[in-house]
């Protein structure tokens, strides 16, 4: 695999000073940009982080998470400062919940695009739709990855940044002519269904088999947790029991429902009206079992220098302890003198291996550059 | 990831019920279609979705990228895909092609009358029974597809017609000249304004803005010119904008202008109106140069503030009497100083009654025998009458004796003066005829007649003269054509070919009242004239005027290097005619000599003077 970081800096509080000591550390081989992560709690928002990113010489670019991982753990502070030593180029699609989409074409300045890293705003609306239009603008089979970008305390605020600013309600689209491969697991499985899902409102499910979705929901999981959704956190219970949208190739997009409004249960992510959902289950052994097949069965006869993985927060929550695990699992395939980095997302973005990109929940996506010939 | 639960068939049957339903969500064709095909690239997991859409007979460029997600997916191909479309829609076969194209796996299905939907999946292939339950969608996606074209056309022709409607509009309300407002959206903007300024009390001012002499531009240079030069005033008022919000070309060569919201106090929003009048003037103070000409152009404004006294609510009639005011100050300026402005008052109203009054009765005044033609004698030294003017008299029934400087201008505005200018010449010829016949040997050389501006204008002058004068067997010198500076400014060089044509058939040319308007001495050389009459203004009292006495010697100078003929008019005491005399002038009229009177006195003191020799 080749190189695309170069070694990744730890800083522990995020200020012009210590990214400023940081950048002295990284030895002077050329880079392009430098990408930074930063943990959602600790950056200093906005007007430190816009001096930091007007005052550098280099352009940076990257977002917030609930948390960032760094040689297989998981950090809840500070950023990490990562040298991208292959050409970038930076674009950013502002106000995407209004964006007009029927029609709208992107012009992306780089013609021989293979890959697209893209960071969005987690909390907003119409990421789906907007990625859409993403996709519609790139070449044919450039391979897409990214995730969503923001504050687990779901407060809506600047999450994403280029050296023009801080941005939020936003996309963030970083091509590359550098191909990049890509690992997607999650490791769901069905508890119940198909399920007709016969009325929908973009990321609500309504009815279910023509009976309301809540009641479909409560009956199934109730019966299998043995708890009982009114004396529980929905929250609590949800988490073990996404929904599985039914694609070819026996393969499952999750569907995280994290609450209930009006008796309609309210995902992350948008649901196909008419689609067939599944009612899903996990069991902390067979998600990181999953992960680690996934990772060590693709990349069985290759050794990895380099490698990003987008995972969902939710199933660091779902998984506590043991997500060091699933960690651990995924960084077996890596030379041990390359730690994997990335971040816990509010919602992954990935290209399957038939092509199609998706914006998936609960779903761990590693992304590795491709060696090129 | 095991989905090992669900039967093949109950997957086969959600697909085709999932993208069925998702046909037809949107009644416009494009997000009709990527709904369609969103949907098509998640349930299957494509890589790509592209619609190659039939326009006439033939089809798209299969990468109209509107339909075609990525985009890019058949320019990466290059042609082997684009043909392999082309060809396969040309076959018009209903079955599902499936071709793999360098890796990747393309599946092709026929839209009846339509075109075709085109998938493109990488790593693994489609199952066959799920292609063929996608099969039938596609009779359900052509009817789609129908119904959206259909409603795009109706939407289409609808915004053509909109479209239309809003050009029409726009050109009912706009001057296609200079683009500038026409009457109809002057009259709308006033009627808001008035509105406004009743509700608000604060005076508004409309301007009539008449271009001085226009229509001698128009004549001379040409109306293409005319047209040219309407857009550049335009652009020079338009720069004025800061001081009004209407500016509107309301006919030719007429604009108005409304600057609303002036001032609650009358006082101070007529000083203001007063001060924005002026700029406009100034506006005009340098000449405007294009086309490689420079114009000098001026403007007679009239003002009427709004609203007017008197009248608290708003009414058409209200509305009309301020355009009107305002017109009728516009005209006030242009009948005395023009280049200026003025606001509309009371006596304006009383002058303007007058004046239709006036114009009215001249109508009937031929009919009604209401004119008579005197003649004011010209003498020599001796006071021997050799030859008269003819001047014209009105006594109107229902106006009474009415003077020649009120109703000769009301005349000539209105076209009348054509009319009564011939009838004036018949009665001449008549009266030449008259003396002839009865004053032998005759003394009487010739009988001068004023010819006004719009009567020497008029296309068929030299036809109507002639034919008078041989009607009446009257020589061609006997009747001399007296005409102001005026009449040869208007249009100098077609005033000068007409006055020639004349000449040469013998007629004699006059000028009038030399001296008192625009004295060009430029012009005189090329006039074809015999004669020159000094204004009666330099004679009063010119023993003891030396200022008079040097512009009548100057001009006297000139009749004699010109080799003209020199008559001083208002002559009413011995003392002018015998200074006059001592500087060699010999052909004198005015009351010391004669007045004016009527054909038969005229026809009696011919016959003295005869009688006395």
């Amino acid at each position: 695999m080749q190189g695309v970081f170069g070694d990744p800096i730890y800083i522990e509080t995020l200020s012009e000073a210590t990214f400023s000591s940081a950048l002295a550390e990284i030895p002077n081989t050329k880079f392009e940009s430098i990408l930074l992560i930063a943990v959602d709690q600790d950056t200093p928002f906005p007007k430190e982080l816009e001096s930091l990113l007007s005052n550098s010489e280099f352009p940076i670019w990257g977002g917030v998470f609930p948390g960032i991982i760094l040689a297989a753990q998981v950090k809840k502070s500070g950023a990490l400062v990562i040298p991208i030593v292959v050409k970038t180029h930076i674009d950013i699609i502002e106000n995407i919940s209004q964006f007009p989409h029927s029609g709208k074409q992107l012009s992306f300045d780089n013609h021989d695009t293979k890959s697209a890293l893209i960071l969005t705003d987690g909390l907003t609306d119409s990421i789906e739709d907007t990625l859409e239009i993403v996709i519609k603008s790139l070449p044919s089979n450039t391979v897409v990855f990214g995730g969503g970008a923001g504050s687990l305390s779901f407060e809506k605020k600047p999450c994403l940044f280029t050296p023009k600013g801080t941005y939020q309600d936003a996309m963030l689209i970083v091509t590359m002519t550098q191909p990049w491969e890509l690992v997607i697991s999650h490791g769901w499985e069905i508890l119940d269904g198909p399920f007709l899902a016969n009325e929908v409102s973009g990321n609500e499910v309504i009815q279910l088999n023509f009976q309301p979705a809540i009641d479909i929901y409560s009956s199934v999981v109730e019966d299998h947790s043995k708890k009982s959704l009114q004396d529980t956190s929905f929250f609590d219970i949800a988490q073990t029991y996404p929904f599985g949208i039914d694609r070819l190739d026996n393969e499952l997009l999750v569907r995280d429902p994290i609450k209930v409004e009006n008796n309609h249960l309210v995902c992350v992510g948008d649901i196909p009206e008419n689609t067939m959902l599944y009612i899903l289950k996990g069991e902390p052994s067979s998600l990181i079992k999953a992960t680690k097949d996934a990772a060590t069965s693709r990349y069985a006869n290759h050794s990895i220098n380099n490698g990003f993985l987008f995972t969902c927060i939710s199933r660091e929550l779902f998984l506590k302890d043991r997500f060091q695990d699933e960690l651990l699992g995924i960084a077996k395939p890596m030379n041990n003198n390359n730690p994997l980095i990335g971040v816990l997302a509010l919602g992954e973005i990935a290209s399957s291996v038939n092509g199609c990109v998706d914006f998936h929940n609960k779903t761990a996506v590693m992304a590795m550059p491709t060696v090129v010939n | 990831m095991a989905n090992k639960g669900v039967s093949q068939t109950l997957q086969i049957v959600s697909i085709q019920h999932e993208l069925s339903m998702s046909i037809g969500l949107s009644i416009d064709l494009v997000p009709m279609l990527t709904t369609f095909m969103k949907r098509l690239r998640q349930r299957l997991s494509l890589n790509s979705a592209m619609i190659a859409y039939q326009f006439g007979d033939t089809l798209t460029s299969p990468a109209y990228s509107a339909l075609s997600v990525p985009s890019t997916l058949v320019e990466e191909n290059n042609n082997v895909l684009s043909d392999l479309i082309t060809s396969y829609y040309q076959s018009n076969n209903n079955d599902v092609c499936h071709k793999n194209i360098k890796g990747l796996d393309y599946y092709l299905f026929l839209i009846p009358d339509h075109g075709v939907l085109v998938l493109e999946r990488a790593h693994r292939e489609i199952d066959l029974k799920i292609l063929q339950a996608i099969r039938p969608l596609l009779n359900k996606l052509a009817i789609s597809i129908h119904a959206c074209s259909q409603h795009e056309e109706l939407k289409l022709e609808v915004e053509n017609r909109k479209r239309v409607e809003q050009k029409l509009i726009l050109q009912s309300l706009q001057d296609p000249l200079t683009g500038i407002a026409n009457r109809n959206q002057f009259n709308i903007k006033l009627a808001d304004h008035l509105e406004s300024s009743l509700a608000s009390g604060v005076y508004g001012a409309v301007y009539i803005i008449d271009l001085d002499r226009f229509k001698v531009i128009n004549d001379s240079l040409g109306h293409s010119f005319g047209d040219d030069l309407l857009k550049v005033i335009t652009k020079r008022l338009q720069q004025q904008s800061d001081k009004f919000e209407v500016l509107a070309r309301i006919s030719g060569d007429e604009f108005a202008v409304i600057s609303p919201q002036l001032d609650r106090d009358k006082y101070k929003a007529k000083t203001k109106a007063e001060a924005i009048a002026a700029k406009l003037n100034s506006a005009f103070s340098e000449a405007l140069c294009f086309n490689g000409q420079c114009i000098k152009i001026t403007l007679s404004i009239g003002i009427q503030l709004f609203p007017l006294d008197n009248n608290p609510q708003y009414n058409s009639a209200h509305q009309n009497s301020i355009v009107n005011n305002a017109d009728l100050a516009m005209y006030a300026v242009k009948r005395t100083s023009r280049d200026s402005y003025q606001f509309y008052n009371e006596s304006m109203h009383a002058k303007n009654e007058r004046r239709v009054k006036l114009e009215n009765a001249l109508y009937s005044a031929i009919q009604d025998n209401e004119f008579e033609v005197y003649y004011q004698p010209i003498v020599n030294g001796s006071a021997l009458i050799n030859a008269a003017e003819a001047l014209l008299r009105w006594n109107s029934k229902s106006l009474g004796p009415v003077s020649p400087a009120e109703f000769i201008p009301v005349a000539e505005e209105s076209g009348r003066i054509v009319d009564i200018g011939n009838w004036v010449l018949e009665q001449v010829c008549r009266n030449i005829s008259d003396i002839d016949a009865q004053n032998r040997p005759n003394t009487l050389n010739y009988i001068s007649v004023n010819i006004s501006p719009r009567q020497f204008g008029a296309l068929n002058f030299e036809h109507d003269f002639i034919s008078i004068l041989n009607k009446y067997s009257v020589p061609y010198d006997k009747l001399r054509i007296e005409i102001t500076e005026g009449v040869a400014l208007e249009n100098i060089s077609s005033a000068v070919s007409r006055m020639n044509r004349l000449v040469n058939r013998g007629v004699v040319f006059m000028l009038d009242d030399f001296g008192s308007g625009y004295s060009s001495l430029s012009y005189i050389h090329q006039l074809p004239l015999k004669t020159v009459k000094i204004d009666r203004s330099f004679t009063a009292n010119i023993a003891n005027n030396p200022n008079n006495q040097v512009i009548v010697n100057a001009i006297i100078d000139i009749c004699v290097h010109f080799n003209l003929e020199c008559v001083v008019e208002g002559v009413e005491h011995e003392n002018e005619k015998n200074y006059l005399m001592t500087k060699g002038v010999n052909k004198f009229q005015g009351y010391f000599f004669y007045r004016p009177n009527s054909a038969a006195v005229l026809m009696e003191l011919l016959e003295q003077q005869h009688a006395g020799h």
